[in-house]
């Protein structure tokens, strides 16, 4: 009898604590559920509502901006639009827990990469029968990002906006420091690392600070060095990895050769962020940097006099410079009920006009994009001609994971536990596993 | 023969009346409990027995909706599990970081606790000060601590510099990246030891002390054999329920490695968050939880036998 209460205890306690994050779940999804249940479709003049769930904007004017869109819409279409932002991570874990509950709302911002993840999973619709009608049209946005919205020959989103990883920075003074020409920054590889020398020289591990401890922006940079290399990251005729081949092994091999250049040397990159790198290159401790065109906002913010410039990212010699695309796109979901007022409202958020005003990074319309660029950055045809060239990511629905073992390996030659090419060798069976789990 | 006398029996009827008096006040005060607990209780259940029963039904199921997959496993999800390199990984970490933190927040707290116990100028204001780093919330250390440790930016090259020595990349170094978790989480967790260990040595009786003391007890046996004692029972459950709460513990290791680089800091709590919110594997992440359950209902286990022998002891 008292083993019986002591087991009843326990599984108790155990109940409770274990079920913390479902709990959190739980809470989630009713909260969501709440908000969407209470949008009863209206009849004719009867107003709507229409959720939706976006990225939260630190930048007052943008915020402003987007606020006055949806105030345009709403008032032009008798709706009332419940707008709901996040930060990136939060916006991740939340739109998948309600996707996941049925409870999404009904237009979603995804990023990129989570396009194939949310269409694999029947979370969002496919658009090719309302994009007959529409005036949105393929040759109106950048290549890399309207083909970032197809899944299985379907498309499920409008590409809403665009970045390339990655642009390279480097310090006009240092550069002039270190006997280097500042109005010509390195276009090839081999350029890049005698500059890296050259700086170096004047001060040690000043060259460069490459990141490897957060986020996407290892493997794109990564993905950015093979393209540029001419290869590709799946073979799409056998479907398989491709990162083994002569341009995959050598984009990693100049990966690991650029982190050797800066602080702690190639090791030293695999434990910072790509924001520390970065801060690195704002306090003028390194001379050159890759990051995407948002890094101005930052530049401006935070180091207002450093006198910078920005080229394209290397490539190898007789290659062409070719970044990767990251960027937001517009999905609506599929438990919507109101899918036609949905697609008025991604047709509004994605056409020339808002787009001007309304986007986080630059417009994926490339009208609207070349009019936001030259108002608003520095170097805008540098950008500009990366955006053209830029390709996507594989588009598979487990890319986070792909992502996560790619970032591995690249971890893995950084730390000099094996050469670029036995990493990649050891890599590619369980990259070409996770590929074809999503066959 | 007795002869029962009439005060004897009026005594009798009395003590009866006592005794039942007694009994519906015993009653009422347990209804009382009940009616107060059940709220709470029924909430909990509701709150979490149904996504725990889901949890556990997803956990034999190879479950991942962004691949079309819901198809029934069984056990050989668990097997698969029990094989995989990074689950014996993660187990390892787990253990060394709940039995490391604890040990050491109660090292810490306890050697603070003995120090603030004495009478000095300011004690007060040191009592506050060393509570600050409980108080300031874990996403928030995690954030000064990624800083700290930055070995371009942070403190530590401050302290390597002077001697001409590279500061380590302690959280970029496979071999470092959860110790220094450990110890950004025993600086944030000691005080609330501090505080456990000051009340239980605050209630050591002092007559018993003082009588140590005469017999010519030195302070360590003073400790050891007086003070330890009477403080056991509330170092032991505060010692169950750090490793607990250590267990789950989620945003520090979270925020400062993302359980890299290449694994070498994932506990249970950050890995199936990746499972289930990055990469969508909600049979995986299921399977890890019923893991981590088996684990807390073992500490749960020893947290309720604690309780009891403290009780037995009242």
């Amino acid at each position: 009898m008292k083993r019986g209460k002591y087991l009843v205890g326990i599984a108790a306690i155990a109940l409770l604590l274990s079920g913390c994050s479902s709990n959190g779940d739980a809470a989630d999804s009713s909260e969501t559920q709440d908000s969407s249940t209470q949008e009863a479709v209206g009849s004719d003049g009867e107003k709507q509502t229409l959720s939706f769930w976006t990225l939260q904007q630190s930048d007052g004017p943008l915020k402003d901006a987007q606020e006055a869109a949806v105030a345009d819409f709403e008032a032009a279409n008798n709706v009332d639009i419940d707008l709901i932002t996040f930060p990136y991570g939060e916006l991740q874990d939340k739109l998948l827990i309600a996707a996941a509950s049925n409870a999404a709302p009904d237009v979603m911002m995804l990023d990129q990469i989570w396009v194939a993840q949310y269409a694999g999973a029947g979370y969002i619709d496919p658009i090719d029968e309302l994009m007959v009608d529409s005036g949105i049209t393929q040759d109106d946005y950048f290549p890399g990002a309207w083909d970032s919205g197809f899944y299985q020959d379907q498309q499920f989103t409008v590409p809403f906006d665009v970045g390339v990883w990655a642009l390279l920075y480097y310090n006009k003074d240092m550069f002039t420091a270190a006997g280097l020409d500042p109005e010509v920054p390195p276009a090839t590889w081999d350029e890049f690392l005698a500059a890296g020398e050259a700086l170096n020289a004047v001060k040690d591990e000043s060259a460069i600070a490459m990141f490897a401890s957060d986020g996407d922006a290892t493997q794109v940079l990564w993905d950015a060095f093979t393209y540029s290399g001419g290869g590709m990251i799946v073979d799409p005729a056998t479907n398989t990895v491709s990162l083994d081949q002569p341009a995959g092994v050598d984009g990693l091999q100049f990966y690991v050769d650029s982190a050797d250049l800066g602080p702690g040397g190639a090791k030293g990159a695999a434990g910072r962020a790509t924001e520390d790198a970065f801060a690195l290159f704002t306090a003028g401790e390194t001379a050159m940097n890759f990051y995407g065109e948002w890094g101005q906002d930052t530049i401006t913010t935070r180091a207002p006099d450093l006198n910078y410039g920005v080229a394209l990212l290397p490539a190898p010699a007789g290659g062409t410079s070719v970044g990767t695309f990251g960027g937001f796109n517009l999905g609506i979901s599929s438990t919507s009920e109101k899918k036609k007022l949905a697609w008025e409202f991604v047709q509004y958020a994605s056409g020339f006009e808002k787009q001007q005003e309304i986007t986080m990074l630059t417009p994926a319309n490339r009208a609207a994009a070349e009019v936001y660029l030259q108002e608003r950055r520095k170097f805008p045809d540098v950008i500009l001609q990366q955006l053209n060239q830029a390709l996507f990511r594989p588009l598979i629905p487990n890319y986070t994971e792909f992502a996560n073992e790619q970032r591995k390996v690249a971890i893995s030659a950084l730390l000099g536990e094996q050469s670029p090419d036995e990493a990649i060798a050891s890599g590619i069976p369980k990259l070409n596993e996770i590929l074809n789990q999503s066959k | 023969m007795t002869r029962k006398t009439g005060t004897g029996l009026l005594d009798r009827r009395r003590s009866r009346r006592k005794i039942s008096s007694r009994n519906t006040t015993s009653r009422s005060t347990k209804f009382l409990g009940i009616v107060a607990v059940a709220p709470v209780v029924i909430l909990c259940f509701a709150l979490l027995a149904v996504p725990l029963a889901r949890s556990i039904r997803d956990g034999f199921f190879d479950l991942q909706p962004a691949l079309g997959r819901d198809e029934f496993i069984g056990f050989r999800g668990y097997v698969d599990l029990l094989m995989d390199e990074l689950f014996l990984k993660v187990v390892a970490n787990s253990v060394i970081w709940t039995a490391s933190v604890v040990a050491l927040q109660f090292a810490v707290g306890l050697f603070g606790a003995i120090v603030l116990e004495r009478r000095f100028r300011g004690r007060w204001l040191a009592r506050t000060i060393v509570i600050i780093p409980w108080a300031i919330p874990g996403v928030v250390a995690a954030m000064v601590w990624r800083l700290i440790y930055n070995p371009q930016l942070g403190f530590v090259q401050i302290l390597t510099n002077p001697f001409g020595l590279e500061a380590p990349d302690v959280l970029g170094t496979p071999g470092y990246s959860l110790w220094g978790v450990v110890f950004a989480a025993v600086w944030k967790g000691s005080p609330f030891w501090m505080l456990i260990c000051l009340a239980a040595l605050q209630a050591v009786p002092m007559d018993q002390v003082e009588a140590a003391r005469l017999d010519g007890a030195g302070a360590i046996r003073v400790f050891w054999h007086v003070k330890l004692p009477v403080m056991a029972p509330v170092l032991r459950i505060g010692a169950i329920l750090t490793a607990i709460w250590t267990f789950n513990y989620f945003e520090m290791v979270y925020v400062m490695t993302r359980g890299g680089p290449l694994d070498s800091s994932h506990i249970f709590p950050t890995v199936i968050y990746e499972q289930a919110f990055r990469a969508l594997d909600l049979g995986g992440a299921a399977r890890l939880a019923g893991a981590s359950i088996v684990i807390l209902a073992l500490l749960a286990y020893f947290f309720i036998r604690e309780i009891r022998n403290s009780e037995d002891l009242k």
